[in-house]
Formats: structure tokens, C-alpha cells, sequence
């Protein structure tokens, strides 16, 4: 199967520091990947975004390497999503969005729509016949290669090789579209939903703890062993017993098998 | 004027120290050496944990998720652990009361559909009121997407950094918002939002499902997706930024080599300080700091590093630090868990020696 | 043949001011080296005056005998210039280019034996010496002749001339400066150099002008440093660009790391990578060295930041973590994508006013980004003191500054660059100051030599300056330094080449008692720190860094102490791990407040 069209999902982010509207990184680097495989495979390419059109973060998109981008403005957003997505053989999209909820639930809720594979934290995508080979992300520097039958939703992990270049010369030539913003779908059903109430003050969260009915003793011994201790310094002895202590902490914290 | 007799019954606290019982009886069965056990005989309700194990044992982040369970349980409640993939310890002190072992789910292997079913089915069957999940990478972020995605009617929420009885909390927009909604059914937790401490041990009974097997039986994967297989990259090519084990340089280190033997020995990636990447000791994609980059290993040995400010900025979320320098006075060893007071040529070749003596004796054992 | 290149301002008239600026402009630069200088008046003298006086002879039809006599005479005074060229020539200095430059003395002097044994005013000429004369004027001529026409060494006389006269910065020739990159005008889609025909016609004509003597390459901070430039080369290459052929011939040291052979170029193509490596155009740290020790006036950062901005705003295609500070720059205006209230912070204790709307003060200090350094927040913290010692009305910009774009600039990146400007400009216009005050030369050269395209006209100073504006009329006094050690002084390029400032650093130190041990390359003539033009950034491997070669230089006339007026020389010298202390201008000053 020939890959003949792709879409790459966008949404707006913004700056943590300074608040700035700007493209999400992880978004950014699905579209890099896009643009890149569509280019040497001659395919159609759909950069799609589904919010409000004159958000000044779609501009960065555009510098990204996106020619055009097709704002859906309909809600709600992932049945009309669907609705345009019917005919695409490869959606890709970030790992995590920098804006709203950013649950990371989106490109699953699509699948589930689509009735699609999806495969998440993808580093490298590579086509292979009719299915694409996919290097997931696992920590402590393992990895997993997955085949996937086309049409599927790769999501991108933030840590893949991809090397944005942001160019002003194509901000200048790139378009925004708004696609019709009638609702083509009547699922109005709200799912997975929670009423959320947005602090806008930063506080650190408070951590859960199993509530201790300790006895005076328990509460001083606990008092006095705090958890911010400072570090065990050693001084003495040689080089070998030294070193052995090194290696004693490394084995009871588990942090070495040999 | 009363005079209690010094012989009479006492018990030996959690701390190791003999306290008189005053109104207990005389014999007490402690069925737990250190902790009360809990037990929930007349269980009306369940909250389900879920998790994928890693070499057979459950990493700080799914425990944490059980204990989470285990705090919000009532009494009445029984906190059942679902783990994917072996184990092979006790989860007593972790907070389970009851648990499911389904060993051919391990995260080494990527079979979604087969594990989504799977769950699916304990859920079916159990009707727990809350399920927790570790909102991790190898597995447990991915399938309780999955989950929440295919069961639309219920309410969910992800990388949750605080929660109690009453709400969960997470950060929204980038992290700069932080937003709070009423406990939803399920809940995806980030790292270190619990502590994974808890005072009362669980039974921690083992029960084989019948429903999972039956669902595990009749499925296979062989729909859409096809695994090809897992693989690790050696330390030294792992990016800085993911690494788990990091032997850092700094001005100290006098001998790179020994410095490179050690890191190989300890199959660890290699980091250093801007003086020594500006020595031109290392790469500049080495360095740790501020102005280089940010690691998150579990272990950190840092040699010869006088650790400033910047520095510890780069290894702020290191689990473990250890250091090796001649200072004591360094700020590193502040930051360190464990400093090494000594020269650092002469502890770096004791400890290869004494690695290399170690990872022997193990091949000797195993064979 | 330079028609190719884009249109330019100019005239005629223009020149008619050939003859002052070759005789005064041009030759400060070349009396620099005497011996080079006097080779070349007796043997550009000699020809030109010999040409002229046969044109005046023989094409006017005097076929004076006197006039034959000078002929002569001019001949000789050519022939000893040549004679001194060929000396040097026996043992050629790396940086001088070989090939037909080599053969250069021998057409000189052959065509100067030739006139002059045609003009001996003897008629008894053997037949044979007659032919033989006549022979060496011809091979003399040639030389002369299609060098000129076909690209030789002699093409210099002419566009170089020329060149003098079309001068791409017309006002370095009125003894103002002229350092401020020219602007894009990017509504036009104006977006750099992409092949050799972008180029205006008289940069194109400056590049033909070009000796390949190599003062350029010794001066080049990052050639010594074996990073993959070499000015010299990278004007050859644009002169190849414009002639289209390859790099073969060149006969010079090629760029480090690259060989010499496999670059080719034409007017309508594309100049990176097929004639000059990016990491060329990256290797450059914007210190202007070359262009001052140019002896024909070459602008080597215009043509490097016109590639690099081509690069940049079509391509986005800057290198190492120079993205992520652009997007810095354009998402926080900060270079370091740090919160910009938090600025100031370490002003807090200082009791220093903020500057506010309808507040007048005399002085705005804009610390850039070097504020938020805690090294560079000492040397800060000193500047404050100094200014309350000599009880100046100075308020710092606090939550308003944005940086000034001067990264973003040298990096071509022009659209951030001016998005930051006039933000700024916007920004300044709300308050009312008299002068602005910066301790960062970087600032100060955007904000007084760039803005001013934009609208923005300020008196900038740099601290240095304006402390010692205070010391001089008496309004800041000054103690005694208890500094003993040997001290060196370090001109920041943006000071000294950039702004012509060299004089007040020393003065300020000279004023506390503290002698300076000048290094080998001080003043206009100083070594780059290594910290311009977004090099720290781009990070072009090399053989070694340009700091530890700037801490030699430091280390070899045994200074302890190197004294700096400019955050990135401080961060980029201080990053040397051996090396002496290194203190700002502010700093030591403010130490000696306390012996007043």
C-alpha cells in the first residue's frame, strides 16, 4: 500500500515561563516527521488544527515547515476531527499537547473513532510495505520496534530525533484555512467528561499519605529522623573500604545486579 | 500511691524498644513482625490497581500507585492489584489486598488488545469503584489511555499529581495551570505524588482468575499490530537527558581514561561538568549544568565535581547522588547521599577492581 | 562583470574621491606594515607613473627627451620595488597566497627592465637587445594587461580603486563608523544572499578587489583556532562564486578541515553547501578583525551574516543550540527563555528605582542579559555603586526590557531581530531618560549603531565610558586601587572595533593607579573572546577553543589579573580553567571606593 495521504494534528501552545502562544514542541515534531516522509514519498499532506484560527501560535507552524494549515473550529472536537480524517492512511500527532487538558487522551479517543491501531511514544517511524515500523520510547534507554497495519494514529514522543528549523520565509508564504464550521456530526455525548476548576496560582500539589497513629516515641523518633538529612560523608579508612562503601549503597538501593 | 510492676507484659515497639502494655493483654499475637495487619473479611466493595511489573518486581511508581488504593480504601473496601508480567514478591507491605498475577501481559511484549480485553474483563467482573494506574512509559500510561478511550461512560483523569479522597488534582496548559475535579473513576497517576509508606501491612492474597484466563485464551494478537521486539541501547549511546546511570567528571578527574573504565564497568552513561567538558576532557553534549543538560538518573556518582550552583541545578531530580572529592566542604557533598572523601584516582581503580571481582563471583554462582 | 550583482546607491562623483581615500584611508591600514607599504608605493608608484609618462609621451607624440629621462628614472624606482617584493617572496609568510602571486615580482620586474631599456634614450641599441627589450615589455604588459581583464593578481589595481570609490559603506570614508548591519526590508521578502548574484555590485567589486595578502586570516580568530574559516578563502570563494569555477586554484590555506578542490560556484547558484560549507558561515564570531586589518576595505561580517541570513530566515537551518535560543528570543525575549520580571532580582537590596512612565531620570541602565548571570551580577552590583558614589539619577528597566536582538541578528535571524527592536523602540518611546547606560558592549552596539534604522536614535554609553565621563569632570571620585598584581586589559570587540572605545577602560584604570601591561593584541587589534556572533551558540568544532588562545595571550606577558568590560568575555574567559582572575572594569573601580 502506497501511503497517499497523511495529516498531522496541531494544537496551540504556549510558553511555561512567559505565557507566550506558541507551537507545542511535541506537535512540532510530529509535523517535521510528516513533512519529511510526505516530501520523499510525494503524499498529499493535511496539517489540521481544531481550535480558534486566530491563535498567533498557528504562525509558527507555518515557519515549521507546514504550507498550509485547515482549521476545524467545530465542536465537538474529536467527532468532527474524525469526520475529516475518514480518507487519511497515516495521523500523526504529539505525545502530549501544551494546552487544555493535555491528557495525552486525544489521539486514543480518535482511534477508538476511527476504529484504528494507534501506537503512542513513537522515536522513528519507517514505511514498510503496507505497514509502518515504529521505534517506541521505553526508559532506562530500551526500545521497541512495532509494525503497524495502516490506516493508524502514531503519537510522538517528545525525545524523537528530529531537528525543527523554524524559517520566517515560509511564515510569510504559508496559508490558514478555516474548513466549514458547521458540525457534521449530532454525537453531542459528553464522554469521559469531569467538571475541572482551574487554579490559576501555582502551588506545589500535596503529597498522599497513609495517616499514622504513632506513639509519642514513633512521633519523635520521626521528628528527628527527617527525610532531608544531609548525605553520610566518609572519611576514613583506605581506598578499598572506601570504595566498598560505594559499591554497598549501589547494591542496597538496587541500583547495580552484579 | 500505685507501683506497677516492672515484670509486667510488654511488647517490642516498631523501633526495637521494650514498652510496657498498659491495659492490652498479656498475649498478643503480632502476626506482622513491625505492622498491624489489616484485614477486610466482609469486603462489600473493590478499587482496582493495575500495573505492569518490571523483572518480577514492581517499580517505586506502582507501588505508589497501590499504596494510593490502599490509603483511600475504607475498610470495606479491598484494594485488588491487577499485575501484568511476573512477580515474584511479596506485596504486603505495598498495600494490596488481594492480587491478580496475569504473567503473559509482561511490558516486554506490546499485545494492547489482549491486554486491554484482559482488563476488561477483571473490570467486568469486579465492578471496582476506582481504578489506579501508574501513568508511566513502559506500558501502564498507554493501556489506561487505552482503557479510558473504550469505556467512554466513565470519568477519567490523567497524570494526576494530587489526590485524597475527595479530588484529584493535575497540572493543565502546560503546566502552568493547576486544576482540580471530584474523584473520577479512573486515574492515571504521575510519579512521587504518594507516599509509598504505609503503617499496616495487607494480606496480599494471590487469587487465580478464571475470568482472565479464559479471556487471555481466546485471545490473540494478531490483528494490527505485529511486535518486533525489544531491544536496550548501550549506556554510552543513551542521551544524557534518559539516562539511568550517570558517572559524572569534573575538574577532579585527572585520568579520563580510568574515568571511561569505570563508567564501562558500571554500565553507566557518561556526564561532566562544564570545567571539564571546557578542558576539553568531553563533548560538550556531556555536560551537566544549567547551561548543559538536565538528567533524572536513579543513580548519579559524581567524581571530582565541586558541584556549583549551576551543577546542581542539572541533577536536581537524581534519586541517588554519590560523590567522590577531596573537599568536604564541596557544596556537592551537601547534595550527595553518600560522599567519598578521598583521591579520585586511587577510589576509581579500587572500585573497578572490586566490580570486576563482583561481576565474577556472579557468573561463578550462576554457573 | 559586477553588473550581475544587485543594485546600489551611487554616482559618478564618487569617483572623484578615489585619490584622498587611497592616499589617506587605505594607507592607514597598510602603513601598518612598513616594508609592504614602501615596496608598494615604489612599485605601483613607479608603474603608474611610468604608464602615465609614456600615455603623456607617446600617445600625446611629445617624444620629449626629458620626458623619456623620467620614464627612466620611474622605471628604476619600479624595479627596486619589485626587486624588494621578490626579496620577501623567497620565503612567503603562510598567509600570503602563492600561485600567479608568486609569479607576480618576476612580471613586475621583467616589465619594468623592459620599459626601461626601450626608453634608454641610446639609439645605439644592439638589434638583439632592442628584441629582447621589446619582448619583456610585451611579457611585462601582459601581466599588467590581462591580469586586469582576466582576473590575475593586477586585477586589484583597478577594482580596488574602483572599490574605493563605490564602497558599500560610504561614511567609513568620513571617519565615522560604520559597523551597524544594514537591514532587510522583509515586507520585500529581502531574505540575504543566496547565490553570489544577491550580493550588491560593489560588495562584488570589493571582493575583486581583494590581494589575498592575508593580514584577514592571521587576524581570524577562528582560523587560529582551527575552526573550518579562513576570510581570505571565503572572499576567493565568493570571487569564484562570481566568475563560476571551482576552488582549485586557489593557492592559499584552505579552510581548516577543508580541502581545497571540491567547492564550485556561479552567479545564479546556490552558495551553501556547494561553494561555501554552512559551518563556515557559522565558525564566524562577528569580530570584525578582519575587516580591520583589510588593506582594501572588504567587508567580510556583511557578506557572512547576508549567507547566514539566507540560511536562517528560508531555511531555518542555524546549528547546535542557536534554535533553541532563537525560539527563546522570540517566545520570551530572552536569550535564555527565563522570566523577564526576574531580572532585576538581584537588584532587590540595592534599592535601585525602576524606571516608570512620566518619571523622568538621566540615566537608563539596561543590563541585557548578563543580568541574569550571578557572575556577571557582581560586576553589576559594582556598577550600582560606582553610579550612587557619583550620585547619577539612573533607574533600571526592570519588568519592560526585552533583549535587544543582537543575537538573534548576528545569527541571521533578521525577523526576530527586528520584531525585538521595535518592541523595545515602542517600549522606550513610553519613557522619558536622557542617555541609556549598559555594562554590555553587545547592547550598546544595537542600541546605538542598529536601532537608529528603525527610528530609535538614543545616546548610549557603555559604563566605561560614562564612568569615566564622571571621574574626568570630578563628579565620581575615585580611591586608590589596592590591586597590585600584574594587569592586562581586554578590549571586547563590540567596544573597541565596534564603537572605536578603547581609551576610557584604561583611562578609568590608569585614574586608580593601576598600570596596564598591554597584551601583543590589544586596542582596535584585539583578540576576540570567542563569544560574538552566536559562536558560543552555533559551537563549530575546532582544534581549540578561541578563550584558552585569548588566556595565552594573557598568560604570556605573566599578567594575573585580566580586566573586561563585557559579559560574554567574561563568561568566555572565565570558562578557561587555567587562567588569571578575571575582573571587570566596574569591579575594580568599585574596590577602590573604599580608599577615597
Amino acid at each position: 500500500m502506497i501511503i497517499k495521504r497523511i495529516a498531522v494534528l496541531i494544537s496551540a501552545g504556549r510558553h511555561p515561563t512567559s505565557g507566550q502562544p506558541r507551537h507545542c514542541r511535541n506537535d512540532s515534531l510530529a509535523l517535521t516527521m510528516a513533512v519529511d516522509l510526505a516530501n520523499s514519498h510525494s503524499t498529499e499532506l493535511d496539517v489540521i488544527h481544531a481550535g480558534n484560527p486566530e491563535n498567533p501560535a498557528l504562525a509558527n507552524y507555518l515557519a515549521l515547515g507546514a504550507d498550509e494549515i485547515k482549521v476545524i473550529t467545530a465542536e465537538p472536537i474529536i467527532e468532527n476531527l474524525a469526520a475529516n480524517l475518514k480518507d487519511v492512511d497515516l495521523i500523526l500527532t504529539g505525545s502530549r499537547a501544551e494546552n487544555g487538558q493535555d491528557s495525552g487522551l486525544l489521539p486514543y479517543l480518535l482511534a477508538v473513532k476511527l476504529n484504528i491501531p494507534i501506537v503512542a511514544n513513537a522515536l522513528e517511524i519507517k514505511q514498510m510495505d503496507d505497514k509502518l515500523e515504529v521505534l517506541q520510547f521505553f526508559p532506562k534507554g530500551k526500545r521497541r520496534r512495532v509494525a503497524v497495519k495502516l490506516p493508524a494514529i502514531i503519537a510522538i514522543h517528545p525525545l524523537a530525533f528530529v531537528e525543527l528549523h523554524y524559517a520566517y520565509a515560509r511564515e510569510q508564504q504559508g496559508k490558514i484555512v478555516v474548513l466549514d464550521s458547521r458540525s457534521t456530526v449530532n454525537n453531542t455525548v459528553a464522554e469521559n467528561n469531569l467538571q475541572w476548576q482551574i487554579q490559576p496560582k501555582m502551588r506545589k500539589p500535596n503529597k498522599l499519605k497513609a495517616p499514622e497513629n504513632l506513639t509519642g516515641h514513633g512521633r519523635l523518633l520521626s521528628a528527628i529522623t527527617s527525610e532531608n538529612k544531609g548525605g553520610t560523608v566518609v572519611n576514613e579508612g583506605n581506598s578499598v573500604e572506601k570504595a566498598q562503601v560505594i559499591l554497598s549503597y549501589l547494591r542496597e538501593h538496587q541500583l547495580i545486579n552484579f | 500511691m500505685m507501683r506497677i510492676n516492672p515484670r509486667r507484659s510488654a511488647k517490642i515497639s516498631a523501633a526495637g524498644l521494650k514498652r510496657i502494655v498498659l491495659t492490652a493483654p498479656a498475649n498478643v499475637e503480632t502476626p506482622h513482625p513491625h505492622k498491624p495487619l489489616l484485614t477486610k473479611k466482609n469486603s462489600k466493595a473493590h478499587v482496582l490497581v493495575i500495573a505492569h511489573s518490571e523483572r518480577g518486581t514492581l517499580n517505586d511508581h506502582a507501588r505508589q500507585t497501590i499504596a494510593a488504593a490502599a490509603i483511600l480504601a475504607d475498610a470495606e473496601t479491598k484494594v485488588l492489584a491487577l499485575i501484568l508480567g511476573e512477580l515474584t514478591e511479596d506485596l504486603t507491605s505495598a498495600g494490596a489486598d488481594e492480587i491478580i498475577v496475569l504473567p503473559e501481559l509482561d511490558f516486554e511484549r506490546f499485545q494492547p488488545k489482549l491486554e486491554l480485553a484482559s482488563i476488561s474483563a477483571v473490570i467486568e467482573s469486579v465492578q471496582p469503584m476506582h481504578i489506579f494506574m501508574p501513568d508511566n512509559a513502559i506500558g501502564d500510561g498507554d493501556l489506561g489511555r487505552r482503557l479510558i478511550a473504550s469505556q467512554r461512560t466513565k470519568t477519567a483523569a490523567t497524570q494526576v499529581v494530587e489526590f485524597d479522597a475527595n479530588h484529584v488534582a493535575n497540572f493543565q496548559a502546560g503546566g502552568t495551570l493547576l486544576a482540580q475535579s471530584a474523584l473520577p473513576e479512573i486515574i492515571l497517576l504521575a510519579p512521587n505524588c504518594v507516599d509509598a509508606h504505609l503503617p499496616f501491612a495487607t494480606s496480599a492474597e494471590r487469587s487465580d482468575s478464571t475470568v482472565t484466563n479464559q479471556t487471555s485464551a481466546n485471545q490473540t494478537e494478531t490483528s494490527n499490530y505485529q511486535d518486533l521486539g525489544l531491544q536496550t541501547i548501550a549506556a554510552t549511546e543513551i542521551a544524557l537527558e534518559e539516562a539511568d546511570f550517570i558517572v559524572s567528571a569534573g575538574n577532579g578527574v585527572q585520568n579520563v581514561a580510568t574515568f571511561e573504565s569505570l563508567a564501562h564497568a558500571l554500565e553507566a552513561s557518561i556526564g561532566a561538568s562544564r570545567v571539564a567538558v571546557d578542558d576539553g576532557k568531553f563533548a560538550r553534549d556531556k555536560q551537566i549544568g544549567a547551561s548543559g543538560k538536565t538528567v533524572s538518573a536513579s543513580a548519579y556518582l559524581a567524581i571530582g565535581i565541586s558541584g556549583a550552583v549551576q551543577h546542581l541545578q542539572g541533577i536536581k531530580d537524581c534519586r541517588h547522588v554519590i560523590a567522590i572529592n577531596t573537599d568536604a566542604s564541596a557544596p556537592m557533598v551537601k547534595r550527595a547521599d553518600l560522599t567519598v572523601i578521598g583521591d579520585a584516582e586511587e577510589i576509581m581503580q579500587t572500585l573497578i577492581a572490586l566490580i570486576a571481582v563482583a561481576k565474577l563471583t556472579k557468573l561463578k554462582v550462576a554457573a | 562583470m559586477w553588473r550581475t550583482g544587485k543594485a546600489a546607491v551611487w554616482s559618478w562623483a564618487q569617483l572623484l574621491t578615489i585619490p584622498k581615500r587611497y592616499f589617506v584611508d587605505l594607507h592607514h591600514v597598510v602603513a601598518r606594515e612598513p616594508y609592504i607599504a614602501h615596496t608598494h608605493v615604489a612599485t605601483a608608484g613607479g608603474a603608474v607613473a611610468a604608464i602615465f609618462l609614456v600615455a603623456l609621451n607617446y600617445g600625446l607624440m611629445h617624444y620629449s627627451i626629458v620626458l623619456n629621462w623620467a620614464i627612466v628614472v620611474a622605471t628604476c624606482i619600479m624595479f627596486i620595488g619589485a626587486f624588494f617584493m621578490w626579496l620577501r617572496r623567497r620565503k612567503v609568510p603562510l598567509r600570503l597566497s602563492r600561485g600567479a602571486w608568486n609569479r607576480l615580482p618576476y612580471s613586475l620586474l621583467v616589465f619594468a627592465l623592459g620599459l626601461f631599456l626601450v626608453s634608454l634614450p641610446v639609439t645605439s641599441l644592439s638589434n638583439g637587445i632592442a628584441i629582447l627589450a621589446i619582448l619583456l615589455l610585451l611579457l611585462g604588459s601582459a601581466e599588467l594587461a590581462l591580469g586586469i581583464g582576466l582576473g590575475g593578481p593586477m586585477k586589484h589595481a583597478v577594482a580596488g580603486l574602483l572599490h574605493l570609490a563605490f564602497h558599500p559603506r560610504q561614511e567609513r570614508f568620513s571617519s565615522k563608523l560604520s559597523t551597524g548591519l544594514k537591514s532587510l526590508n522583509l515586507e520585500n521578502k529581502e531574505y540575504g544572499i543566496n547565490k553570489p548574484s544577491d550580493f550588491q555590485w560593489n560588495q562584488l567589486l570589493g571582493f575583486d578587489a581583494c590581494v589575498q595578502c592575508g593580514k584577514c586570516e592571521t587576524a581570524c580568530p577562528a582560523f587560529a583556532a582551527g575552526q573550518p574559516l579562513n576570510p581570505k578563502k571565503l572572499i576567493q570563494d565568493l570571487v569564484v562564486g562570481l566568475s563560476s569555477g571551482t576552488d582549485a586554484n586557489f593557492t592559499g590555506s584552505p579552510y581548516p578541515n577543508i580541502p581545497i578542490g571540491k567547492h564550485a560556484g556561479s552567479p545564479n547558484q546556490t552558495i551553501v553547501p556547494s561553494l561555501i560549507e554552512a559551518q563556515t558561515l557559522w565558525s564566524c564570531t562577528t569580530c570584525r578583525a578582519c575587516v580591520q586589518e583589510c588593506p582594501m576595505l572588504i567587508e567580510h561580517v556583511d557578506a557572512i551574516v547576508g549567507m547566514r541570513r539566507n540560511l536562517t530566515l528560508t531555511q531555518g537551518g542555524v546549528p547546535g543550540t542557536a534554535q533553541q535560543t532563537l525560539e527563546n528570543l522570540r517566545q520570551t525575549a530572552t536569550v535564555g527563555g527565563l522570566d523577564r520580571n526576574a531580572r532585576y532580582y538581584w537588584a532587590i537590596d540595592l534599592d535601585v528605582k525602576t524606571i516608570q512612565p512620566n518619571t523622568p531620570v538621566d540615566a537608563l541602565l539596561v543590563a541585557g542579559e548578563g543580568a541574569f548571570d550571578m557572575r556577571y551580577q557582581r560586576t553589576l552590583r559594582a556598577l550600582i555603586k560606582l553610579l550612587k558614589a557619583a550620585n547619577v539619577d539612573f533607574a533600571v528597566m526592570g519588568a519592560l526590557e526585552s533583549d535587544t536582538g543582537d543575537t538573534a541578528r548576528r545569527l541571521g535571524d533578521e525577523a526576530t531581530f527586528q520584531m525585538l527592536a521595535k518592541r523595545n523602540i515602542a517600549t522606550f518611546n513610553t519613557l522619558q531618560f536622557k542617555r541609556i547606560v549598559t555594562a554590555d558592549p553587545h547592547v550598546l552596539h544595537s542600541l546605538k549603531n542598529e536601532y537608529p534604522a528603525f527610528g530609535g536614535h538614543y545616546e548610549v554609553l557603555h559604563h566605561t565610558t560614562l564612568l569615566a565621563q564622571l571621574s574626568a569632570n570630578g563628579q565620581l571620585k575615585l580611591g586608590k586601587s589596592d590591586e597590585t598584581r600584574k594587569l592586562t586589559y581586554h578590549d571586547p570587540c563590540y567596544l573597541a572595533r565596534y564603537n572605536n572605545e578603547t581609551e576610557s577602560p584604561r583611562a578609568l584604570l590608569r585614574s586608580v593607579g593601576i598600570s596596564i601591561h598591554e597584551m601583543e593584541r590589544s586596542g582596535l587589534r584585539g583578540r576576540c573572546c570567542g563569544g560574538g556572533g552566536g559562536a558560543p551558540l552555533t559551537d563549530i568544532p575546532g582544534k581549540q577553543r578561541i578563550p584558552d588562545i585569548r588566556i595565552a595571550d594573557a598568560s604570556t606577558i605573566g599578567a594575573e589579573v585580566v580586566a573586561v568590560g563585557c559579559p560574554q568575555c567574561t563568561a568566555m574567559l572565565e570558562g578557561v580553567v587555567e587562567r588569571p582572575e578575571v575582573l571587570d572594569i566596574a569591579e575594580l573601580l568599585a574596590a577602590s571606593l573604599e580608599n577615597v
